[in-house]
């Protein structure tokens, strides 16, 4: 019987608010201005109507406050110093609950809510049809498509259309196929035609042919004589290409040969001159050694007489060079005296003074010098000795090598000598050879000439026979060329055909034709859907304007305006008003403004009873403000009245004087 | 399932979906798929019977 409200932080109301109403009754809500009334029903109405699938029911609950608008950045039902809302709703034995976030989307808890909702149960002034009525827009056909089912088929029909017009494509290719493929079988067959055409000419022209040949039966032997001479021809052209190939590789050999031949004679000249400077080289060494040898004459005795002469000399050295010592010794002594003298070292009676011992080691001096030039004399002798031998030595080695040298240009020599023996046989043998390919070939031009010259009388002799068989035969054989050219454009065409002439549709293959056929009845098909949902969309949205029209026109009689005949037609989808007493049509827009209010009142308490009376809740968010006393209380009774019937809870909101908000609960009136 | 089966389905199952409350990309995207896997099945099916 009760249906409760909770809801934190939405809104106005900070923390953690609940309420409870009672079906079957009106739940009248009285604050004063600002305290939440409009957030109550704005809370319980995006409860019972989140999720939103339509995109028009969407744009309406942002634009009474429900959602945050996308160019906003505040979430209208959220507290201001809060980061979220939880709203939950519980009746009839189940919860709908909803949780907003700063700048997230809502989070469902529990059970989702019914879209109509928000167009069918909250009566307000930012109503949609309300702002329309003022603004004068009778335009229902938005409100039926979400009412109904209809804009379900119309959104499957669109999308339906859409993919049909994928398939339409298709077999619009394959038909552009199809005509290409006609157009090559019509190429084809225009070509076929055009062979056969000219196989019967030239069947006819054979005929023909056959004929002019049978009046000279001599001409076939003269034609088989000329075949046999052109075979012999080929064979003896053949037998010339092989002998000329043989005489030029000859040939080839012979100027290779000859090239080296040349090569070996300029080898064995220089190698001879060589050979005398070689020669002559030797006899120069054999003379210098001859001279050495008589330098070298008793070369042991001089060598010896020499050592004895420096062993004498060495000897007069070393006594020379003592006396220096001595006379240096007794300088210095003598030096060291006062009277400048010395007793004399050999008599050891007199005196030798300073000068005359300076007389005496120059004399010493002089004598060793002497005595080393003797030496050096000496050693030179013995060194040139030692020279001639040692040259004698290197000259010996040297007539060895040219010995080696000259033993090797001699063998070379006889080589070259052998070498250019043989080329004088191997050029004979290559010439022969060559003079015989000469003689061959002169032979087999010989035999080609003879042979074309008796091809040559033969033509002339089938020449002869006339113009008629030349032409004919000329004519066969362009015929046949042309036969043959259009073979191939055949063939192309027939290639290009079989290229075309099958269609891949889901990885498999079909002929031309059976693609088509198989769309063309696939696309027949989706045309036919279409066509049902289309009209399951109409049928949807008459039921929806069928039903309406019957609630309204009970509204309008519950609520006193029995003298009007409001109605949505279903072939426009517009809102049509009727002034029964006058019989008049009447616009919406001549309606006062608390007119407007009042049937906007009555087209949602129709809408209600049409589309969503199984959700026990009405809300009415200050509209009676609008209300003269005799019109409210009828509204109100109306409501209860409907509330009773229903079971629904109604909840008015009204301006109260207190300071806190209240709940009064009406089941009389 | 012969063709004109396949056609009864996709459109049985075309109905369903008006009966869902899903929102509108969804539903595109049911319904496309819904066509493709009826027209794979009909291509199959033809291609079988011709």
């Amino acid at each position: 019987m009760r249906i409760k409200v909770s809801m934190e932080n939405v809104g106005g109301l900070k923390g953690l608010r609940e309420f409870e109403f009672i079906k079957g009754a009106i739940n009248i809500v009285k604050a004063p201005n600002a305290a939440g009334k409009s957030t109550l029903i704005k809370a319980i109405t995006l409860c019972l109507s989140y999720p939103y699938e339509s995109d028009v029911l969407l744009e309406i609950a942002r634009d009474i406050g429900l959602l945050r608008q996308l160019s906003e950045r505040v979430d209208p039902l959220i507290h201001i110093d809060s980061d979220f809302a939880n709203i939950t709703v519980r009746m009839n034995g189940k919860i709908w609950g909803i949780t907003l976030s700063k700048g997230g989307k809502p989070k469902l808890l529990y059970e989702k809510g019914d879209e109509r909702f928000l167009v069918t149960s909250v009566i307000t002034r930012e109503s949609k049809i309300l702002r329309n009525l003022i603004v004068g827009k009778t335009d229902f056909k938005w409100l039926i498509d979400n009412v109904s089912k209809a804009k379900n088929y119309d959104a499957i029909a669109t999308v339906l259309d859409e993919e049909r017009l994928k398939f339409e494509e298709m077999l619009y290719q394959i038909d552009i196929r199809r005509k290409e493929a006609r157009d090559i079988m019509e190429r084809i067959k225009e070509i076929s035609k055009a062979i056969d055409s000219y196989i019967t000419r030239e069947q006819m022209l054979n005929k023909r042919l056959s004929e002019v040949l049978a009046k000279h039966p001599e001409v076939t032997e003269w034609r088989e004589r000329r075949d046999l001479l052109l075979v012999k021809i080929r064979q003896i052209e053949d037998e010339i290409k092989e002998k000329e190939t043989i005489k030029e590789e000859d040939q080839k050999k012979l100027d290779k040969e000859t090239r080296e031949h040349r090569e070996k004679i300029d080898r064995r000249d220089r190698l001879r001159k060589i050979l005398a400077q070689k020669i002559n080289e030797m006899e120069r060494i054999k003379e210098q050694i001859k001279e050495i040898d008589e330098n070298l004459k008793d070369y042991e005795e001089k060598i010896k007489e020499l050592h004895e002469q420096e062993v004498e000399l060495r000897v007069e050295e070393g006594k020379a060079l003592a006396q220096i010592d001595i006379y240096e010794n007794a300088l210095k002594i003598a030096s060291a005296m006062p009277e400048k003298k010395t007793l004399c070292f050999l008599c050891k009676q007199g005196y030798l003074t300073l000068s005359s011992l300076e007389q005496s080691k120059l004399l010493a001096e002089n004598s060793l010098r002497e005595i080393r030039n003797k030496i050096a004399d000496l050693l030179s002798k013995r060194n040139r000795l030692y020279f001639y031998r040692n040259e004698k030595e290197r000259l010996k080695k040297e007539l060895e090598k040219l010995d080696d040298e000259i033993s090797s240009i001699r063998g070379e020599l006889d080589d070259l000598e052998r070498s250019l023996e043989n080329y004088e046989r191997n050029v004979k043998a290559y010439m022969k050879r060559i003079q015989e390919c000469s003689k061959i070939l002169e032979k087999l031009r010989s035999d080609i000439a003879q042979s074309r010259k008796e091809i040559e009388n033969i033509d002339k002799l089938i020449g002869m026979l006339g113009e008629e068989e030349k032409n004919l035969t000329s004519e066969i054989s362009e015929i046949r060329g042309k036969i043959s050219l259009m073979e191939e454009q055949k063939t192309n065409e027939l290639k290009k055909l079989e290229e075309i002439s099958y269609v891949e549709i889901n990885n498999m293959s079909f002929s031309l034709e059976e693609a088509y056929k198989l769309l063309s009845s696939w696309l027949k098909a989706l045309r036919e859907i279409y066509t049902y949902l289309s009209s399951e969309a109409r049928k949807e949205r008459i039921a929806a304007v069928e039903i309406f029209n019957s609630h309204v026109k009970n509204v309008l009689k519950e609520t006193a305006f029995e003298y009007l005949d409001v109605w949505i037609d279903p072939k426009d989808y517009k809102l049509y008003m009727r002034d029964l007493r006058s019989n008049n049509e009447i616009s919406p827009r001549i309606l006062s403004e608390t007119e407007k209010y009042v049937l906007s009142f009555v087209i949602h308490i129709a809408l209600k009873l049409s589309y969503t009376p199984h959700i026990p809740l009405l809300l009415v968010d200050e509209v009676a403000l609008s209300f003269d006393e005799k019109r409210k209380y009828a509204m109100l009774k109306y409501l209860l009245d409907l509330a009773k019937e229903n079971n629904w809870a109604v909840i008015l909101t009204e301006l109260g004087y207190e300071d806190r908000m209240t709940i009064q609960t009406i089941k009389d009136l | 399932m012969s063709e004109s089966k396949i056609l009864e389905k996709l459109l049985n199952d075309l109905l369903k979906l008006t009966k869902e409350n899903i929102n509108e990309d969804e539903l595109r995207e049911k319904v496309k798929e819904e066509i493709m896997l009826a027209f794979n099945e009909y291509v199959r099916t033809y291609s079988v019977g011709k």
